[in-house]
């Protein structure tokens, strides 16, 4: 399919073929997907389509039946999930997943645990609390205490720490309401200008391709669609997918 | 006032115990969520190396730190043969995993040491009657019951820091908030599952060197009643609550001490299952517990 | 051995099974009920207390400990129950019941303290032990095939829905109990009257032991599991010459080995199937005639529509239901509920089905309001429902998984059988299928099996939660297809929440969109593919966007 990003340019994530699913059920069939270094790739789909079946095969949640999964070009089979979060990987998952009753600043802390005893955890830290002063005001409070927003905040402040090569963040505008969501999303576009390299996983098709810069489409399993996120907003067939006039 | 501070010092002895055996239980239900009966036969094991080291030594420092890492590295063996190959499982099978496992240990003791005989640690350094003058009152307290005040008191303070301040504790308070969330980190659940069951064995481990230091005798069931006491304190204390467990634990004890001057019988024993019954009829969460969400 | 040994070996370890028998109630539910030892003890107690110092005869005394067990059992149950203790908690209490009941007979000096009592009139003999232990094994066997059983079965494999099927769950939990802590009474009654002389400490630690580890460690499947873990494990240690000291420790060390290899014990329900097909044995559950004729169902329409109104629902701070308010007409038809993920459509379906009550609002059917009724009383109201994925009870065959709910909703077998039958013909499942456990069908026709014990209750209404997730498009069609029919045929109204909005939009005649707990439109299919509210709900708001 097209794909107008040069392919001099690195690839952080480079997903081959790749087929997974839970025991006999195959619910991934063979999908492609490429993240580039510095870019925001979008993935999106309606609910059931497999979105977060492949992020957790991705990450090494659930075994890869066939296929490939390399991280700067190393390939990632051998690996099993913690290793995959050492080598640069981290993760936003669903539903934002703090930890509820550690404090806000554990929860930062855990975020670089597999980077634990680099001296500059705590410099990190320093510059997530600047990017999100409100988290240092409650630094001390338990994670679960603070609202939708500030949790959402927390997880990609907490993914941040380990300073990731790749920040897959899954589903962040999760039953938040629409305003939040346009400030997580400003959020997510400042992380690619400061130089991240982000995969994102929505079912908000229009608010992820407005950030993005390229997308892929996913239903029952299979990408039907990627290319530069401007064409696929205008694309008539991501609008039919989600209103079933398809 | 004299016999109340008297009885008080002999509570926090009792109670001591106590908090020790139910801060392992609450760690190790908080990070495995399992339900965990070998902590008797590992408690016996400490306490039956604290002998043999005490009679082959007579340094009750060599005692404790026998005892408590070799109740550690049997904890290890219970979590790989016990626990490990029926993770997952319903909360039954570990149950009967553990009280299995503990079976085996206290039966291989019984039939390998004198018979299973009670024996006595030796008396000596810990039987030493120690006599302390507060304002006019006289207090009295042997090396032992000092050792485990002071042993305890080290211990809780060293696995606060534990739990509170290092990589290994702050990933044991991850996987028992949440294993996945935990594991999307970068944490190795299976590992800490381990270390949290060498944890609570050591300190389980002590409190049997311990008991040793300041009961008439031992045996390989020395731990059983303890264990069910124990387990009460979790469930009154709240379950998975560290802070909950030692209250609960020290609590228990000076009541116990404070209400033998009144009762002969052993009555006393009834007092952890009846608080328990009270404190979950109107906090179902414990003392200090947090009531978890249950979803359909 | 000599005669007079293998007796008492024989008794006593008739008498063990009779309690793990009893014990094994609790724990085949799942329930994790440990206190079997302080039910044993409450029987021994109570009856020998009875027969020696007050002159009741043996059998009455006897039947005196049985329900001494049964509400020790009870009280036990009720209290854990009431506290809503759940697994590591509800073992703790249940264990520590038995240890506190020790502690006092130890201190009570009425009934021989820690000395124990002496001079039990002797009446235990081993033919009627063995009598009994028999009448009890055909009892468990005919147990098996009766309601009762089967609901115990369904609560052991997914206790949350067996509410919703219109059971009343914390009454039958304390019958099974009850039936448990009974078996351990009549144990413990029958023990005293043979041994003569009992202790508290009789009744410890290692009573459970003896009793627990033989029936985990044979399976809890099936009571033959139980049967077989006291024959090899109780057993074998007494008769092989020098082994009785080991007794304890052969037993844990069996236990553990069998656990690690076989978790579920030595006889599971797969290994019972496989020695049926060996003997030729037919699986059982479903009827073995074939069905042919099945009756047209008599058609009653609820008076006028489900009004609901104003609910509102909080988890902690976060409003899941904001207000939620709908009127859900109870003709024939098909409508939807659709949204985008965590819109509150599963909640509003807890809410409806009486899982979660809700802060504020009425749920009205028929002049009635719903809103605090129990799951199954709403059952009774005549609305049944389906869940996410697929919750079939695993370990009953179709036919009966469609049974349970079909005899709650009527006291007339036979008329519970017709509406079963009828209802697994209906939605299309061949009379094959019905005796096989639900999970040798495909995803498709686990679906329709839970669609058919939905309308086997004759409801009103009828919620599916995502009856297509999962499904390819030529088996959502054929879903959808089957869905009008069912409507028409059983005279209901099908609610579905979908995502397949291809699917949602060629069925259902009127759709309600939510979103943040709250309903955001409602119309025709094309009315709401062309709402600009829905648009945005589902693409995403471009209004924000500058």
């Amino acid at each position: 399919m097209h794909d107008t990003t040069p392919l001099s340019r690195l690839a952080v994530l480079d997903v081959q073929g790749l087929t997974c699913g839970y025991g006999r059920t195959e619910i991934i069939h063979g999908v492609d997907l490429r993240v580039h270094q510095g870019e925001i790739v979008c993935l999106i789909g309606n609910n059931g389509a497999g979105k977060s079946t492949l992020i957790k095969a991705v990450i090494g949640a659930i075994p890869t039946l066939k296929g490939q999964v390399r991280l700067r070009g190393e390939d990632l089979a051998r690996q099993d999930m913690a290793a995959r979060i050492g080598r640069g990987i981290a993760v936003v998952p669903e539903g934002r997943g703090v930890l509820a009753q550690l404090s806000v600043a554990d929860n930062l802390l855990m975020g670089g645990y597999v980077r634990r005893g680099a001296p500059w955890l705590d410099e990190e830290m320093a510059r997530i609390y600047a990017l999100f002063p409100i988290l240092a005001e409650r630094r001390h409070q338990a994670a679960g205490t603070l609202s939708g927003g500030e949790q959402q905040m927390l997880v990609i402040g907490r993914a941040l720490m380990s300073r990731p090569d790749l920040l897959i963040l899954d589903e962040p505008s999760f039953g938040l309401a629409p305003k939040i969501v346009e400030s997580i999303f400003a959020v997510i576009e400042g992380l690619r200008d400061a130089g991240n390299t982000v995969l994102l996983v929505e079912q908000n098709a229009r608010i992820a391709l407005r950030v993005a810069d390229r997308g892929y489409v996913l239903a029952s399993g299979r990408t039907i669609l990627d290319g530069p996120a401007e064409r696929l907003s205008e694309d008539t067939t991501v609008r039919d997918i989600y209103l079933g006039s398809g | 006032m004299q016999i109340f501070l008297q009885q008080f010092v002999n509570g926090l002895t009792i109670g001591a115990g106590y908090a020790l055996v139910a801060v392992g239980f609450t760690l190790i239900f908080g990070v495995l969520r399992v339900v965990y009966l070998a902590h008797s036969a590992v408690l016996v094991v400490g306490a039956y190396l604290g002998l043999f080291a005490l009679d082959w030594s007579g340094s009750i420092p060599l005692a404790l730190a026998l005892g408590t890492v070799g109740a550690a590295l049997m904890g290890l063996v219970v979590e790989r043969v016990a626990l490990r190959p029926v993770a997952g499982q319903n909360h039954l099978i570990s149950l009967v995993t553990t009280v299995s496992i503990a079976t085996v240990i206290q039966e291989t003791l019984r039939l390998s040491v004198q018979h299973g005989q009670p024996i006595s640690y030796p008396t000596g350094a810990a039987a030493v009657l120690l006599r302390f003058h507060l304002g006019g009152i006289e207090l009295h307290l042997t090396v032992g019951q000092l050792a485990v005040m002071v042993v305890t008191l080290v211990l809780v303070v060293a696995l606060t820091l534990l739990v509170q301040r290092t990589w290994m504790g702050r990933s044991i308070r991850a996987v028992a908030d949440n294993p996945t969330i935990a594991a999307m980190l970068g944490v190795r659940v299976k590992a800490v599952s381990a270390q949290t069951v060498a944890v609570a064995s050591a300190l389980a481990g002590a409190a049997g060197v311990l008991l040793g230091l300041t009961l008439p005798a031992i045996d390989p069931y020395v731990g059983e009643h303890l264990q069910f006491k124990a387990l009460a304190v979790v469930l009154f204390g709240g379950l998975g609550s560290v802070p909950g467990a030692v209250l609960g634990g020290l609590l228990l004890g000076l009541v116990e001490a404070l209400a033998a001057g009144y009762l002969e019988t052993s009555y006393r024993d009834l007092f952890a299952f009846a608080a328990m019954v009270l404190i979950l009829t109107f906090r179902p969460a414990g003392l200090l517990g947090r009531r978890p969400v249950e979803r359909v | 051995m000599g005669t007079g040994s293998l007796e008492a070996f024989a008794t006593i370890q008739l008498i063990y099974l009779i309690a793990a028998l009893g014990h094994y109630m609790p724990l085949s539910m799942k329930q994790l009920d440990v206190g079997i030892a302080g039910y044993f003890a409450l029987g021994a107690y109570v009856s020998a207390l009875l027969t020696r110092d007050w002159g009741v005869p043996f059998e009455l005394a006897l039947l005196a400990g049985t329900l001494a067990g049964a509400l020790g059992a009870v009280v036990v149950d009720a209290l854990a129950t009431r506290v809503r203790l759940a697994g590591f908690a509800y073992a703790i209490f249940s264990l520590s019941f038995a240890e506190a009941l020790r502690i006092i007979l130890n201190n009570v000096s009425a009934v021989g303290g820690s000395g124990g009592l002496v001079g039990i009139p002797a009446h235990t003999t081993l033919p009627l032990v063995a009598g009994l232990a028999l009448v009890i094994l055909v009892g468990f066997w005919l147990f098996d095939r009766a309601r009762l059983g089967q609901l115990k079965t369904a609560i052991g494999d997914d206790e949350l829905i067996v509410p919703v099927m219109g059971v009343p769950l914390v009454a039958t939990k304390l019958t099974i109990f009850a039936m448990g802590g009974g078996l351990g009474g009549l144990a413990g009654g029958l023990y005293s009257h043979y041994v003569l002389f009992i202790r508290p400490d009789d009744f410890g630690f290692a009573l459970l032991i003896s009793l627990q580890l033989p029936i985990v460690f044979g399976g809890l499947d099936r009571f033959y599991g139980a049967v077989a873990g006291i024959l090899i494990l109780g057993c074998v240690p007494e008769m092989v010459r020098g082994l009785a000291d080991y007794r304890l420790l052969f037993m844990g060390a069996a236990t553990l080995a069998v656990l690690a290899v076989r978790p579920s014990g030595l006889i599971t329900h797969a290994t019972v199937a496989t020695v049926k097909r060996w003997l030729g044995l037919p699986s059982g559950g479903a009827p073995r005639r074939a069905v042919t004729g099945v009756p047209a169902p008599t058609v009653a329409t609820a008076a006028g529509p489900l009004v609901v109104d104003g609910i509102c629902v909080r988890f902690g701070g976060i409003a899941a239901l904001d207000g939620v308010g709908m009127t859900i007409p109870t003709t024939p038809g098909i409508s939807a509920v659709i949204g985008p993920n965590g819109a509150g459509k599963t909640t509003f379906f807890n809410v409806l089905t009486g899982l979660i009550r809700p802060q504020a609002g009425q749920i009205r059917l028929e002049g009635r309001d719903l809103v605090g009724l129990r799951p199954d009383q709403v059952f009774k109201a005549r609305i049944a429902r389906t869940f996410q994925g697929v919750r079939l009870f695993s370990h009953l065959c179709v036919y009966r998984n469609v049974m349970l709910a079909a005899r709650s909703a009527t006291p007339d077998g036979a008329l519970a059988r017709a509406r079963a039958e009828r209802a697994l013909a209906a939605a299309g499942l061949d009379q094959a299928a019905w005796g096989l456990p639900p999970d040798r069908l495909t995803l498709l026709d686990r679906r329709l099996v839970e669609i058919a014990r939905g309308l086997a209750a004759r409801p009103v209404v009828l919620l599916l939660d995502e009856p297509a997730a999962g499904l390819n498009s030529a088996e959502k069609e054929r879903l959808g297809a089957l869905l009008g029919h069912l409507a028409e045929a059983f005279a209901c109204r099908i609610v579905i929440v979908e995502h397949d909005m291809k699917l949602v939009m060629s069925i259902a005649e009127t759709v309600w969109v939510m979103n943040f707990g709250r309903v955001l439109s409602h119309g025709t299919p094309e009315e709401i593919r062309n709402d600009p509210a829905v648009i945005e709900a589902y693409l995403g708001s471009e209004a924000a966007h500058a």
